[in-house]
């Protein structure tokens, strides 16, 4: 009987030892916030509030919010998030009105670094948006007056190189070597692209394509769009006077000149223009002007005259290369939590998530 | 000895909340509806053992409930606590008094709190506990009394907020002198 009772013990310890190794790699493979198809949704928080968040919504729909808080023993991540950018296994986080770049495992979401930079030449005073280059570089966009491209060092986490681009950098997209780097102007007004050769480092042409460029994106021709907002008089708010038109560009990217222009507002409107996404691996453009959603075809002629979606007001917009969806983002106030309202590729509602406070955008794990 | 303890349950329509907006600001916000309800406990004491020294104590526990009722803009809020109300507080002082001198200690508890309406469980602030130490030292004189006293202040060193995302001062020291002039009336 003793022995029995002796092997019993062992068959349970050995039965424990398996149990609490099997669980350990549990805690190893947690990392699925990099599951292709599943989106990491940016809610940029209250200003001034530290309550800026990360949302991770699967391919089912199923959302878990705060996960970089989850992560990271409550530490929360400061306000105005501005951005996500998944660069190979690692994510950067912009976090604009806290001057600093989060770098995480883009797998469990756990910091690796912070970087904080307060050198007069290159900074990270107002961190708007970042690039992968290759699995080890970066390019971050920073400032609100004179602009600069961070070259980020993602073996060391530190920047180390300023590119000055115009005003007020914000979105970029590549293509082939070159990175496009949309000079919004910030506080100011700017108009151009710069062009920036990603081995060198250097601008190598700046090109005109219209007031306000904010929005980029690169479509399955390799060429580039660019969403231009238009200078805007907000002196009546909330009623907002449109000074110069709203347009959507081409670059195209073998000449690098604009070979297609849009108008979506013109000048003396009060429509305002916010988002700009691609979807449908990359042949159609999803635009919004006001509440109204429009589907435009790369190879299109002309604007499409009736909106896909409208009634609503989104602060975001994206599109899902895994089952092209359309998703909204809606931040109500900046107080409380927003929704991400999720469209069939046609434009009828799925449903509606619950995520973090003032989310601005859906990005889709490739 | 003291023991006194008061239950109160208070309905309060277009109840006026002080709570931080942005950027540890306080503005005066209409939340509609909201209850409160709960307990206030309290028991005192002095114990004298001789003409000049004594042990003196207080407890004060407060429990409190309060919730939203009724938010006319936003009906997902009903049901949820009010912001940066704790549920339990636990205030309390223990002194000992002899001629010359005083020694004593506070302790404070502070309950868990939201800190925004929609009660978002990462962003509630934790609970804390905190212990300050003091001695006074008296002096009778013929024209003046005098007290010296000695306080410190978060006697363990606590990490706390009392809103999100300040933080609160670790230990500090406290020094006081206090005279007092006598005069006579005439």
């Amino acid at each position: 009987m003793k022995k029995l009772t002796m092997k019993f013990t062992v068959v349970m310890l050995v039965c424990l030892s398996v149990l609490s190794c099997k669980k350990e790699e549990s805690d190893n493979t947690l990392g699925t916030y990099a599951e292709t198809g599943a989106a990491i949704v940016v809610n940029e928080g209250n200003y001034g509030s530290s309550n800026g968040s990360v949302s991770y919504i699967d391919r089912n729909g199923v959302v878990s919010n705060y996960i970089y808080e989850n992560a990271n023993a409550g530490s929360s991540l400061g306000d105005v998030l501005q951005s996500y950018t998944k660069v190979g296994n690692k994510g950067i986080i912009c976090v604009n009105n806290s001057f600093k770049i989060e770098i995480v495992d883009a797998r469990t979401f756990k910091r690796i670094a912070t970087i904080v930079d307060t050198t007069a030449t290159q900074n990270t005073s107002y961190v708007r948006y970042a690039l992968g280059i290759t699995e080890t570089k970066a390019y971050v966009t920073n400032g609100n007056y004179a602009g600069e491209v961070e070259v980020i060092d993602l073996n060391t986490n530190t920047i180390i190189k300023s590119i000055n681009v115009g005003k007020g950098p914000e979105q970029m997209a590549m293509n082939g070597n070159n990175v496009y780097v949309c000079n919004s102007g910030g506080f100011d007004v700017d108009s151009t692209v710069s062009i920036i050769n990603a081995s060198t480092d250097l601008v190598t042409s700046t090109i005109n394509v219209g007031d306000i460029p904010t929005k980029i994106v690169k479509d399955a021709q390799n060429n580039i769009w660019v969403l231009c907002a238009g200078q805007s008089d907000y002196s009546n708010w909330p009623t907002i006077n449109k000074l110069s038109p709203a347009q959507l560009v081409r670059i195209n990217t073998a000449t690098n000149t604009v070979d297609k222009r849009f108008t979506l507002i013109d000048a003396g409107s009060a429509s305002y223009v916010v988002n700009l996404a691609i979807g449908d691996n990359g042949r159609t453009i999803y635009y919004s002007v006001s509440n109204r959603i429009y589907s435009l075809d790369i190879t299109a002629g002309s604007l499409p005259a009736t909106p896909i979606i409208s009634g609503r007001d989104f602060y975001g917009l994206a599109a899902s290369p895994y089952n092209n969806q359309i998703w909204g983002l809606q931040a109500p106030n900046f107080t409380s939590s927003g929704y991400v309202f999720r469209y069939t590729a046609n434009g009828t509602l799925i449903d509606s998530i619950q995520v973090g406070i003032g989310p601005n955008n859906a990005i889709f794990n490739k | 000895m003291i023991i006194s303890n008061a239950v109160y349950y208070s309905i309060i329509n277009n109840n006026i909340v002080w709570s931080p907006i942005v950027s540890g600001l306080y503005s005066p916000q209409n939340i509609k509806k909201t209850r409160h309800y709960g307990l206030e406990s309290k028991i005192e004491n002095t114990i004298l053992w001789n003409k000049t020294n004594a042990f003196k104590f207080s407890i004060n526990y407060n429990y409190n409930h309060s919730t939203i009722v009724n938010d006319e803009t936003n009906r997902s809020l009903n049901g949820n606590f009010i912001r940066y109300k704790p549920q339990h507080t636990i205030k309390s002082y223990f002194i000992f008094e002899d001629k010359y001198f005083n020694i004593g200690l506070n302790y404070l508890y502070v309950g868990q709190r939201f800190t925004d309406d929609e009660n978002i469980k990462v962003f509630q602030l934790k609970p804390y506990s905190l212990v300050d130490l003091f001695i006074a030292f008296k002096g009778n004189f013929k024209k003046a009394n005098a007290e010296f006293g000695f306080k410190i202040n978060n006697l363990f060193n606590t990490k706390y907020e009392s809103l999100r995302s300040y933080a609160q001062p670790l230990r500090n020291y406290n020094i006081t002198l206090l005279i007092n002039y006598k005069s006579k009336l005439k």
